[in-house]
């Protein structure tokens, strides 16, 4: 029963799987339809998991708060910015000025403020690197670092020079041609896996939905 | 009583502090004719009269008189040799072979003692019967009480070799005085049982006449599966005639005569478990002369008494004792390790205290270093950084995209970045959108992102102040479209379909698309232009791979973060590039705001950068150089 059940589950996800697919290839009104439309059910699921993973957090928070474990207040300031967001929004609009009000005086700062923490912590790294670790890496490392920073941005003096133009250089050199080679491979080995993965979901071979 | 000889006249014995018996105050030739006083006389157990019946040839009543005399306290006693009288004795010739081992044959006394199977005691006893002592004066009470030997079964002699005697005196006996004082005058006379009344169980039961005490043979196994041999005095063969017959009845037929049974054999584990060490095979019957005397208590002064020592310290199977290792030397050393490596273990996962936070110095000086260098230009417009001389080259081709583009048709804006990333990204978008703003193309914005849209209507409203751009006339918001790439792929082959509602649309419109900024828009490639702007690769990566087939003729830009550059990159110059434009980073923003002519946040922002990278590339250097530093003074200490 449950092997057959299965088999039911892959053959509709190979039946979709191949309706999504053919319409690269094959410019028809009809399938192009049926495309649109499971594209949309798509993101419909989509948004009911959005839902779902909300309610996931609540609950998670609030089993947290019940239990007075570790850093349950934090939990209890997210669950109670949740619950005060929400009905802001349902009563007043997602466009209300008060909604727009919060995003953009606390959301946005304090996000703002962690990208700040992460270039002082990133700094703070760098700088302890060689008290930690002193080995070739590090300090190949270290001085690509200290390349790009010197190409990237300006100098008090002597800016535009010969030798910032060098450091210019020699930043794009190591950006467009090292980073920009590891990049390709990393995208070609994403693009390779992607495509035996959906090969082999279209196969069967791969049944992450459930046998 | 102790049997101390003590004074005649003595109330208590001197010794044990007991009360002595009143004495007779008749003479001895009296009381030697058994005319003791009744009090005495009923002391003396009927045993004991019967002996002396036996022994002088006094032939007492067939039926004893009731005692008196003795006190209504010992009535009972008085009654009982009544009902012992009534027993016939055994009829001549007919005691048992064991009773009358000492004289087989039904030989005389004299026999029996000459056989030696006498015991000593009760062969001067009939010596003195017989005259030998006749007259001599009782011997002293403690010598003759040494004497006497422990009550052991011995051959009585048969009633009709008991030569009825003279009375004699007491002393004669070779019993104390007190003794015979008590002897009734009309002992009952108890016949021995007669042979027929005896069991036939007991007929075969001997005695061995070894003079031991009587023993009972344990069941011990002599080894492995050896079964006890039955005991060698014992006729199992005459119980069964006693047996009543119910139990006969009860017991199967086939089982009677199995003696080709085996043994019950015990198992060797339960053999090991056996405590040998508190087991005693035989236990022996002390005399009465071995017991000890209760010495305190109620029952202080008597002998014999049952003492509860024995009981607790009786042989019982082991209860709470625990089995005892055999190991040796070796093995107790190994235990003994591995206990000291369990309490290490242990040990080691005891939990730390924990650490006390330290305030890191250098952390807080990295921070205030950075807000220094980021915050002075800002504020107060010192040091002012160089503008950078030479574009990149990357902005040409962009620039010209956005200057070849038809204004007809509406371009669409992806804002793909989260809030913490609005500093950079507001800054290199700033130019690209003053550049079509400067155009007058109509600009319809879209997200992935939940707070994507209202950081487009931020930087929209920025950016369009400058250029009278106007929501809903010359700018729409498309709004959220959950689903991530499924939801670009929608998008992307049917925006009307994926987008029913926009984001802050005019009450006045029906659904998004029927803004006139979107007029003449039903697929993606009828976008004039598509541009994407985000700070992470993988959305970048989403939009050109899923957006770049229904493009068309429609360019498709992009605008990233110098840290998402390298994974975008690849896109833009490929030999098919899919990416027709690119702008990445505050340098290249600058430069647009220059080539535009018109500086923006990214001008505002230079110095603060520039500066801020400049304290990054110092602290990095004297990190570098306090690490090196570090190292080489501890390998020194080493």
């Amino acid at each position: 029963m449950r092997g057959g059940l299965g088999l039911v589950w892959a053959a509709i996800a190979i039946a979709f799987g191949l309706i999504v697919l053919q319409g690269y290839f094959i410019d028809l009104e009809v399938l192009r339809g049926v495309r649109t439309m499971v594209l949309q059910w798509a993101v419909v699921l989509a948004a009911a998991a959005l839902l779902l993973g909300v309610a996931n957090l609540l609950a998670v928070h609030l089993s947290k708060i019940g239990a007075q474990e570790k850093g349950w207040p934090y939990s209890a300031v997210l669950v109670g910015a949740l619950v005060v967001t929400l009905l802001v929004g349902l009563f007043f609009g997602e466009e209300s000025p008060l909604v727009l009000s919060v995003f953009q005086y606390i959301q946005q700062p304090v996000e703002s403020t962690l990208a700040g923490l992460l270039a002082i912590s990133l700094t703070l790294g760098i700088v302890r690197l060689l008290s930690r670790r002193r080995d070739m890496r590090t300090y190949v490392f270290l001085m690509t670092v200290f390349i790009v920073l010197l190409g990237t941005g300006p100098w008090l003096i002597a800016s535009n020079g010969g030798l910032h133009q060098l450091m210019g250089e020699a930043r794009a050199w190591l950006s467009q041609v090292w980073a920009a080679g590891a990049a390709r491979g990393l995208l070609l080995g994403v693009a390779l896996g992607a495509t035996a993965t959906g090969l082999r979901i279209l196969l069967g071979a791969d049944r992450p939905y459930g046998d | 009583m102790c049997q101390t000889e003590n004074a005649a006249d003595a109330e208590f014995c001197r010794l044990c502090h007991a009360k002595l018996p009143e004495s007779p105050e008749v003479p001895e030739a009296e009381a030697g004719a058994g005319e003791a006083p009744a009090a005495v006389r009923g002391e003396m157990p009927d045993w004991l009269s019967r002996l002396r019946r036996e022994v002088t040839g006094e032939a007492g009543p067939q039926e004893s008189a009731p005692l008196s005399g003795a006190g209504d306290d010992l009535d009972w006693l008085g009654a009982m040799p009544q009902v012992a009288g009534e027993d016939p004795g055994p009829p001549p010739g007919e005691v048992p072979d064991w009773l009358g081992a000492g004289a087989p044959g039904g030989t005389s006394t004299d026999e029996a003692v000459a056989g030696g199977d006498v015991p000593e005691w009760l062969a001067k006893i009939r010596a003195k019967a017989r005259g030998d002592g006749e007259g001599e004066p009782a011997p002293e009470g403690e010598a003759a009480a040494e004497r006497t030997p422990p009550p052991t079964p011995v051959s009585l002699p048969e009633p009709e070799v008991v030569i009825p005697a003279e009375p004699e005196a007491p002393a004669s006996l070779g019993l104390p005085d007190w003794l015979l004082s008590a002897r009734p005058d009309e002992a009952p006379t108890v016949a021995p049982p007669s042979e027929p009344d005896r069991p036939s169980w007991l007929m075969g039961v001997t005695d061995d006449g070894s003079g031991e005490l009587p023993r009972v043979r344990a069941l011990v196994f002599d080894g492995e599966g050896a079964a006890p041999e039955p005991a060698p005095d014992i006729d199992l063969s005459s119980v069964s005639a006693q047996v009543p017959d119910w139990i006969g009845e009860g017991r199967p037929p086939e089982l009677a005569d199995r003696s080709d049974l085996a043994p019950a054999t015990l198992p060797a584990w339960l053999e090991a478990m056996r405590p040998v060490d508190t087991f005693r095979s035989v236990i022996e019957i002390e005399s009465a002369e071995d017991q000890a005397v209760e010495s305190a208590g109620p029952l202080a002064g008597l002998r014999g008494v049952l003492l509860a020592e024995p009981v607790v310290a009786m042989p019982h199977a082991p209860t709470g004792k625990s089995a005892r290792l055999d190991v040796n030397e070796r093995q107790y050393a190994q235990a003994e390790l591995l206990h000291r490596l369990i309490e290490e273990e242990q040990r080691e996962v005891r939990p730390r205290p924990a650490a006390k936070a330290r305030p890191s110095v250098l952390r807080w000086v990295v921070a205030a270093a950075l807000l220094v260098a980021v915050g002075v230009p800002g504020i107060l417009g010192i040091p002012a950084m160089d503008l950078p001389a030479f574009a990149p080259r990357d902005l040409a081709g962009l620039v010209g995209v956005v200057d070849t583009i038809p204004i007809d048709r509406p371009a669409l804006v992806v804002f793909d970045y989260e809030a913490g990333a609005t500093g950079e990204m507001e800054a290199v978008a700033g130019p690209f959108l003053s550049h079509l703003m400067e155009r007058g193309v109509p600009i319809a914005t879209l997200s992935t992102h939940a707070g994507g849209s209202v950081l487009a209507e931020r930087l929209m409203a920025l950016q369009g102040a400058g250029h009278t751009y106007v929501r809903g006339e010359d700018f729409v918001h498309l709004g959220y479209l959950p689903g991530g790439p499924a939801a670009v792929q929608l998008f992307a082959a049917s925006p009307r379909q994926a987008v029913t509602s926009g984001f802050l649309e005019e009450e006045t419109l029906t659904t998004i698309w029927d803004s006139p900024v979107l007029a003449g828009v039903t697929v993606l490639s009828d976008f004039t232009l598509m541009a994407v702007i985000t700070s992470g690769s993988e959305d970048a990566r989403v939009w050109i791979e899923q957006s770049e087939a229904f493009l068309g003729e429609a360019p498709l830009v992009t605008v990233v973060s110098a840290g998402a550059e390298p994974l975008v990159r690849p896109y833009y110059e490929s030999t098919d590039p899919k990416v027709n434009g690119i702008l990445s980073g505050l340098t290249s923003a600058v430069a647009y705001e220059q080539r535009l002519g018109e500086p923006g946040l990214a001008h505002s922002r230079w110095s603060s950068y520039g500066l801020g990278l400049l304290v990054v590339e110092v602290l990095v250097v004297l990190g570098a150089v306090g690490g090196i530093t570090t190292g080489v003074v501890r390998s020194r200490r080493r």
